[in-house]
């Protein structure tokens, strides 16, 4: 059995690589940005703790599969409510106040359009969107089919572009 | 599954087929779903603090390590467990007892950083000592010499000299302690001056000095950083006897000279002596020679 977890400079390597990728996919979940950071720390520990049972390359389906069930199991679901914040643009000085408060509009209508998308659209659309992942890599890194990703994309940015028509 | 289903993912990849493309754009989707995705470029999420979340986790978690107690072990974790908390009152106890110092060679300015992230420039000949410990609750610290401080914002930040001391919240500030003076000038925020009698409140661009335990006139300053930590030294109606008693400093010479108490407004550089000297000698009306080795400067007022 592999112990390469174990080995603390391994270790350091993945969570430099995939901290943030996991609390971003809690955070999609549950819109909390404090509890889907503990919840890295908690999934990593419990990592640690398995190190010379987790083989290197199942270690990042692992610790989606701990970081879900450790949520599952926090009691307090609340309405999901995303915040996301402004990438800053260069071009960004020669757009009218006009245009960027329009803008502004928007994407805050988009996060709430987001946050009310069935759990499982949401969590594959912002992977794909805000964490720039292909849908083959999604669907490696959370066990599904390649299909079934792309299906959800399609569901996500149908109901999107319903909201989009309301303007 | 048919392929409508999947029809706007497979957009978005770029996996569409020329009649699909041709479909949508007739129909308006495509320029809804580039607006969509558009707006969603300019969306990401608060930055997250890797290291620091790292660093948590090995605190909590032990990574890194001894290895983790087995049972015929626990017995053992407890006495390591016991002398590393004798260990660190210890550290803890010293550490808030150890008095740090920064000094800097004669010829060489000196960086550093305090315990919360304050910086520090010191100039040549300098000094400072703080106690590293217990920094976080008492911004304290003794100042030889003259040194350039930007303060985080934080509890009171004092520097005590044996002139006078100096006491801030959180901003840029000069402090100068010569024979009889101490000088401050305040580049950012607002500094409060004591002579251990009187306080005196200087704002972003004023200056103050205390000569001879007196308080003197606040004063206006035109720089952004003071002259020094560029290379020079910048005086205004300052006594002669003390300029060239820092030009003594910063070049490591000797100065022999009558005693000068006409005052000279003006700046020195710290790179080059005949010029330093040029600087301060021509408005002033002095002369100077070099000894042969170039240690001993004579000064001779005309």
């Amino acid at each position: 059995m592999s112990k390469k977890l174990c080995k603390e400079e391994n270790f350091k390597e993945l969570f430099y690589s995939f901290a943030g990728q996991l609390r971003n996919f809690v955070y999609y979940k549950s819109g909390n940005m404090a509890q889907a950071e503990d919840l890295v720390q908690d999934a990593f520990s419990k990592l640690w703790e398995n190190c010379a049972k987790v083989p290197p390359e199942k270690a990042r389906a692992y610790l989606y599969r701990v970081a879900n069930n450790l949520f599952l199991n926090q009691v307090d679901h609340q309405k999901v409510v995303l915040k996301f914040e402004k990438r800053t643009h260069k071009d960004r000085d020669a757009e009218s106040p006009q245009y960027l408060l329009e803008v502004e509009e928007f994407q805050q209508r988009l996060a709430e359009a987001i946050a009310a998308l069935p759990e499982n659209q949401r969590i594959v659309f912002l992977m794909n969107r805000i964490d720039k992942k292909t849908y083959k890599e999604i669907a490696v890194e959370l066990g599904i089919s390649e299909k079934t990703i792309e299906s959800r994309m399609h569901k996500a940015l149908k109901t999107l572009r319903k909201i989009h028509k309301k303007v | 599954m048919s392929d409508v289903d999947t029809l706007y993912a497979r957009w978005l990849s770029g996996e569409i087929s020329p009649e699909e493309e041709k479909a949508l754009k007739e129909s308006g989707e495509w320029a809804e779903l580039e607006a969509i995705i558009q707006a969603l470029d300019g969306m990401t999420l608060p930055a997250y603090n890797v290291p620091e979340a790292y660093t948590k986790l090995k605190l909590q978690q032990n990574v890194g390590g001894l290895a983790r107690s087995s049972q015929s072990f626990l017995w053992m974790g407890a006495v390591a467990a016991a002398a590393c908390i004798a260990l660190l009152l210890y550290f803890t106890w010293n550490g808030a007892n150890q008095i740090t110092e920064f000094s800097a060679d004669l010829t060489e300015n000196t960086q550093g950083a305090l315990p919360d992230g304050s910086r520090f420039i010191l100039n040549d000949g300098s000094s400072l000592q703080f106690k590293e410990g217990n920094w976080e609750e008492q911004r304290t610290l003794n100042l030889q010499g003259e040194a350039f401080f930007r303060v985080k914002t934080g509890k009171t930040f004092q520097v005590h000299t044996t002139r006078g001391s100096v006491e801030v919240v959180g901003t840029e500030f000069n402090v100068r302690i010569r024979k009889n003076v101490l000088a401050v000038e305040c580049y950012e925020g607002k500094v409060s001056v004591s002579n251990g009698k009187e306080n005196a409140l200087i704002e972003l661009g004023e200056s103050l000095k205390i000569e001879n335990g007196q308080m003197g006139i606040i004063a206006s300053i035109d720089h952004r950083k003071p002259y020094w930590t560029q290379g020079n030294s910048d005086y205004k109606e300052e006594v002669l006897n003390e300029v060239f008693e820092e030009m003594a400093r910063q070049y490591s010479i000797q100065v022999i000279k009558p005693d000068l108490m006409r005052r000279f407004s003006g700046s020195f550089t710290h790179s080059n002596i005949s010029l330093a000297l040029d600087q301060v000698c021509k408005p002033m009306g002095l002369t100077y020679s070099f000894s042969e080795d170039k240690q001993i400067v004579t000064i001779l007022d005309e």
